[in-house]
C-alpha cells in the first residue's frame, strides 16, 4: 500500500466532502455523496486485511476530523468506519464484489451501517438525535452507492491498485510466485 | 521494522484502532475534539472556502432569467426597501433612546406616580410659545407641565412651560416666560406661595416678596409642586436680578431666567398623572 498516496487521496477527499461535494447535492443540503465512504469500501475491497484495517480507521479519522455527526465530538466514525471495514474486508475473502451493482450495494450497505452506527455512537455519548437521520442512513448512501463504482476506476488508478479486486489479486500474486 | 510491523497481528490492529476510537469518543474532552476539528478547519480554510463559495455560488445562482425591466424595477424595489429599513432602523434607535431616558426619568424620586409622555417640538412660531407633537390621543391635557428633555442633563431637567392648547395629535405649550404664565414657585425657602409671571422678553418675574428674605443672584427657583400635575416640585428658574420695587420698597422686585435654552430644545416630556 501506498501510505502517501493514501493521505494525499484521504485529505484531498475530505476536503472535497466539506466544501465541493454540497454542489452536487440534490433536492436538499444533506442529499449528496460520501467521497470517504466510497474510500472506505474502495480499499476495504482492493488491499489487503492489514492495510484494510488501517486505511478504515484512518478514514474514520478523517471523517470525524472533517465532518462530525456531532460538533465536538470525535470518535463514533473511527470506530464504525473501522468496525466495518475490517468486517467487509474479511468477507471480501470469501465475497468480492467485482461487479458495478455489487459494488453500489455495498456501498449502500456500508453507508447505511455506518451511519447508523454512527448517530447511535453519537447518542449514547451525547443523548442528542441527529435531526437527519433518514439522509445520513439512506439517501447519503444511495446516491454514493450510484457514484462510486464509476470513482473506483480513477481512485483505483490514483493507488495503483488494479480494478481486479483483492481475491483476483492475490491469486495473480500466487501464480507470480 | 518491516518484518516487525509485518507481524503485527491483525486482531491487535484491529483493537489498537477501536481502542483509539473508543478514547476520542469517551475520554478525550469535546472542547479539545473541538479544538482539533477548528485545527483541521483553520489549516485547510483556503480549499474549504474556496469549496464552500463553489457551493454558495451554485445555490445562488438563478435559474429564471428575467427580462431588463423586471431586473430595473427589481433594483428599484431593493433600494426603495433598503431605505424604508434604514429609516425604520433610525426610528427604532430614536425610540430607544427615548425610552432610555424615560426610564431614567421614571426612576427620579417623586416622579414615580406620574406618567411622563415624550413629545417633539414641532415649532416656536412665537418667542414664549411652542407646539409639541403630542395631543389628546397621547393623554395630553389643558393644564399640565412640560418637562425639558434632554439627555446630557437629565439631572437637570426643569419645567418649561405649561399645556395652553390641545389638538387631537398636537399642544401648544405657553412657556414659562410667556407674558401670560403664571406658575406657584418657590425661592430660597420660602414658606408662602409664590407666583413667577412671565415677562415676554425671555424672562420672567416673582412679585410681592418681602425684602426680610435673602434673596441672591443664581438663588434656584422651584415650581412647586401640584396635586395631579407635579408631584414634587421641579426647578424652574434660577434668579438673575434682585432688586428693591421701585413702587414699594420693602418686596423684591425678583428676575428669573429659565435654567435651559428655550429657543434650542428639540425634545420634551409632558407630565401626567399616572392616576386616573
Amino acid at each position: 500500500m501506498r501510505w502517501i498516496r493514501f493521505a494525499v487521496l484521504v485529505l484531498a477527499a475530505s476536503i472535497l466532502q466539506t466544501g465541493l461535494v454540497g454542489a452536487l447535492a440534490i433536492l436538499r443540503a444533506d442529499f449528496k455523496p460520501d467521497l470517504l465512504l466510497i474510500l472506505l469500501v474502495f480499499f476495504a475491497l482492493r488491499s489487503n486485511s492489514r492495510d484494510a484495517i488501517i486505511a478504515s480507521f484512518a478514514i474514520g479519522f478523517a471523517a470525524d476530523l472533517s465532518n462530525p455527526i456531532a460538533g465536538r465530538l470525535m470518535g463514533p466514525r473511527i470506530i464504525s468506519f473501522g468496525l466495518f471495514g475490517t468486517l467487509l474486508s474479511d468477507l471480501n475473502s470469501t465475497i468480492s464484489p467485482r461487479r458495478v451493482i455489487y459494488q453500489a450495494v455495498t456501498i449502500f450497505l456500508m453507508g447505511s451501517l455506518t451511519a447508523g452506527l454512527s448517530y447511535l455512537l453519537t447518542f449514547l455519548r451525547t443523548g442528542a438525535v441527529t435531526a437527519n437521520l433518514a439522509a445520513g442512513c439512506f439517501w447519503q448512501p444511495l446516491y454514493s452507492a450510484f457514484l462510486g463504482p464509476f470513482l473506483f476506476l480513477p481512485v483505483g488508478w490514483c493507488m495503483r491498485m488494479s480494478g481486479k479486486g483483492r481475491r483476483r489479486y492475490l491469486r495473480g500474486a500466487l501464480l507470480r510466485r | 521494522m518491516t518484518r516487525k510491523w509485518a507481524s503485527t497481528s491483525k486482531g491487535l490492529l484491529f483493537a489498537s484502532g477501536l481502542l483509539v476510537g473508543l478514547i476520542f469518543l469517551l475520554l478525550v474532552p469535546r472542547e479539545a475534539a473541538g479544538q482539533l476539528q477548528l485545527v483541521y478547519a483553520h489549516v485547510f480554510r483556503w480549499p474549504l472556502a474556496m469549496g464552500r463559495g463553489v457551493v454558495r455560488a451554485q445555490a445562488t445562482t438563478p435559474t429564471r432569467t428575467i427580462s431588463p425591466q423586471d431586473y430595473e424595477d427589481l433594483l428599484r424595489t431593493c433600494q426603495q426597501l433598503r431605505n424604508k429599513s434604514a429609516n425604520l432602523q433610525e426610528q427604532l434607535q430614536e425610540a430607544n433612546r427615548q425610552l432610555k431616558l424615560l426610564t431614567k426619568l421614571k426612576a427620579r424620586s417623586g416622579l414615580e406616580h406620574m406618567q411622563p409622555i415624550p413629545a417633539k417640538v414641532y415649532a416656536q412660531q412665537v418667542q414664549d410659545e411652542m407646539t409639541i407633537s403630542q395631543g389628546q390621543e397621547s393623554g395630553v391635557a389643558v393644564g399640565q407641565y412640560v418637562l425639558s428633555l434632554t439627555e446630557a442633563r437629565l439631572e437637570e431637567q426643569c419645567v418649561i412651560g405649561v399645556v395652553s392648547a390641545v389638538s387631537a395629535r398636537g399642544a401648544k405649550v405657553k412657556l414659562i416666560t410667556d407674558r401670560d404664565s403664571h406658575i406657584p414657585v418657590s425661592i430660597a425657602g420660602l414658606n408662602a406661595p409664590k407666583f413667577m409671571d412671565g415677562r415676554g422678553d425671555g424672562t420672567a418675574k416673582i412679585p410681592y416678596v418681602p425684602d426680610g428674605h435673602a434673596i441672591h443672584i443664581g438663588d434656584v427657583v422651584y415650581a412647586q409642586a401640584k396635586r395631579g400635575l407635579l408631584d414634587v416640585a421641579v426647578i424652574v428658574a434660577e434668579v438673575a436680578q434682585c432688586k428693591r420695587d421701585a413702587d414699594h420698597p420693602n418686596v423684591w422686585d425678583i428676575t428669573a431666567r429659565p435654567v435651559c435654552d428655550l429657543t434650542t430644545l428639540s425634545d420634551v416630556v409632558v407630565m401626567k398623572s399616572a392616576v386616573p
